[in-house]
């Protein structure tokens, strides 16, 4: 019977001939020589990426949330164009509506504006203090002729309101003929949440599958390189999952530098310290689904 | 070790290997030329889980693969000179040289992911569990393709005199 190796061996030529001293010098020569610095880019991205962080947190700190919008001298009931509400808004104080904030979304439905504007126009002024009625949300509301106005919505029952203006201090009491939790409900629906992070998580599967073909990256049984990449990846999921049940305001911002520390420590770890696997590659696909979950998360709730 | 004590150690099985992968001796020695220069600069990621040669040999796997890759993506770029005329002189110098490599001609002509399990099981004579931690993959799977591997290498080859083609458990 013939032997593989012996053949292969055979075929392939005398043992001597292929790696030859010659070009062993040649690798020690090329080992040797002066390699050209390269640019480092993992390093280059993480401080651009740290810089831009920095930046962000410095708007998020001169331009702190909780100042409330100056009031207009336009009537209560002046035509509005839209409105931001914060249906799980804190007793301590208001928070107010900026264009990073995803716990104050802005509200486009035609319904809700055309229910916001009935309130205001029902609302009359009144001396009566706010006892026991509930904080059911803060308003920040957007007039046609450009002007603003921060409200705080109380109830004590469905129908019966008190809209406060957080700047004048004026209280205004009204009746509504419908129904205001509906009204103040802007979370997207469970339902919608549910589909949202199954999908996410599919086309994320589906991504990565792709990926994984076209640049050659191998399964690999450990799914960190390091306890200590995991154990950073885990406080940022906890961080992240915490911020969004306990903030009212829920920055953009912080969600921004959260899951870009997620991604940077990610490409950090598989680059430096298992790049022949090559799943630095996957982390960048991450951070692209993520992208497009985030704005889906933002932008679908302005249509419901 | 040193390099040089590595370089003469296994140099010759890694370039061996490389040539299994890529079919070209010119492109052996590139590879294993990047082999021996990614060993250096990462050679203190080695944890020693395995020897150093199944360490080189992945190396060597790795680089080959993206060698092929490669060429796949930019070999209409080539720049190689076009083969020369085939004269009834020259065809029957081809025909006994492919007699003389008539293994090494089928093993080219079976696709890499079962030619790799093959070269791994018989020609390093590796056990099924080191050539699965080695590819990143399940035994079962290598076990698949060594039995797909040797389907194809059957077909390949007019004598089926080899100890390879024999049934036996992995």
């Amino acid at each position: 019977m013939k032997n593989f190796k012996q053949q292969l061996d055979r075929e392939m030529g005398p043992v001597e001939k292929r790696f030859t001293p010659a070009m062993q010098e040649r690798i020690m020569q090329k080992i040797n020589e002066p390699t050209p610095k390269k640019m480092a880019w993992p390093y280059v991205m993480t401080m651009v990426a740290t810089t831009i962080m920095m930046l962000l947190l410095s708007v998020l700190i001169m331009f702190p949330a909780t100042q409330p919008a100056s009031t207009a001298t336009s009537p209560l009931a002046a035509p509005i164009k839209s409105f931001h509400i914060n249906s799980e808004p804190e007793e301590d104080f208001f928070v107010s509506t900026s264009l990073f904030s995803l716990g104050t979304p802005i509200v486009l439905n035609k319904e809700k504006i055309a229910m916001m504007q009935m309130l205001l126009s029902h609302a009359q002024k009144t001396d009566d203090k706010i006892d026991e009625e509930t904080l059911y949300a803060d308003i920040t509301v957007a007039y046609d002729t450009g002007k603003e106005r921060s409200l705080r919505l109380y109830s004590e029952d469905d129908a019966h309101y008190l809209l406060y203006d957080v700047h004048t201090h004026e209280t205004f009491a009204g009746v509504s003929p419908k129904s205001l939790d509906e009204f103040i409900d802007t979370h997207m629906p469970f339902e919608y949440i549910f589909i949202l992070l199954g999908l996410f998580f599919l086309l994320l599967f589906v991504a990565n599958r792709i990926v994984s073909k076209r640049f050659g990256i191998v399964k690999r049984n450990q799914k960190a390189v390091s306890k200590k990449q995991s154990w950073i990846l885990v406080a940022l999921c906890l961080f992240t999952s915490f911020y969004t049940a306990f903030s009212a305001e829920k920055n953009i911002f912080v969600y921004l530098i959260a899951y870009s520390t997620f991604v940077a420590i990610d490409f950090y770890f598989e680059y430096r310290y298992a790049r022949e696997d090559r799943r630095y590659i996957l982390s960048v696909n991450l951070s692209i689904m993520l992208c497009l979950f985030f704005i889906a998360i933002y932008i679908i709730p302005l249509f419901l | 070790m040193q390099l040089r004590e590595i370089m003469t150690t296994y140099g010759e099985a890694c370039i061996r290997f490389a040539y299994l992968y890529t079919k070209d001796w010119n492109a052996a020695e590139e590879v294993v030329q990047d082999v021996f220069l990614a060993y250096v600069n990462q050679h203190e990621a080695f944890r020693g889980d395995s020897s150093l040669k199944t360490y080189l040999l992945k190396i060597t796997a790795n680089k080959s693969k993206d060698y092929l890759r490669k060429k796949k993506r930019w070999g209409w770029l080539s720049f190689e000179e076009p083969p020369e005329k085939v004269t009834a002189s020259s065809e029957r110098l081809l025909e006994r040289e492919e007699e003389q490599q008539e293994l090494l001609q089928a093993l080219h002509r079976i696709p890499l992911k079962y030619r790799e399990v093959l070269i791994l099981y018989y020609y390093e004579e590796m056990n099924t569990t080191d050539i699965a931690a080695l590819l990143q993959c399940s035994k079962n799977t290598i076990k698949t393709r060594l039995i797909r591997g040797r389907n194809q290498l059957k077909a390949q080859l007019k004598d089926n005199d080899w100890e390879v083609l024999m049934n036996e458990e992995f």
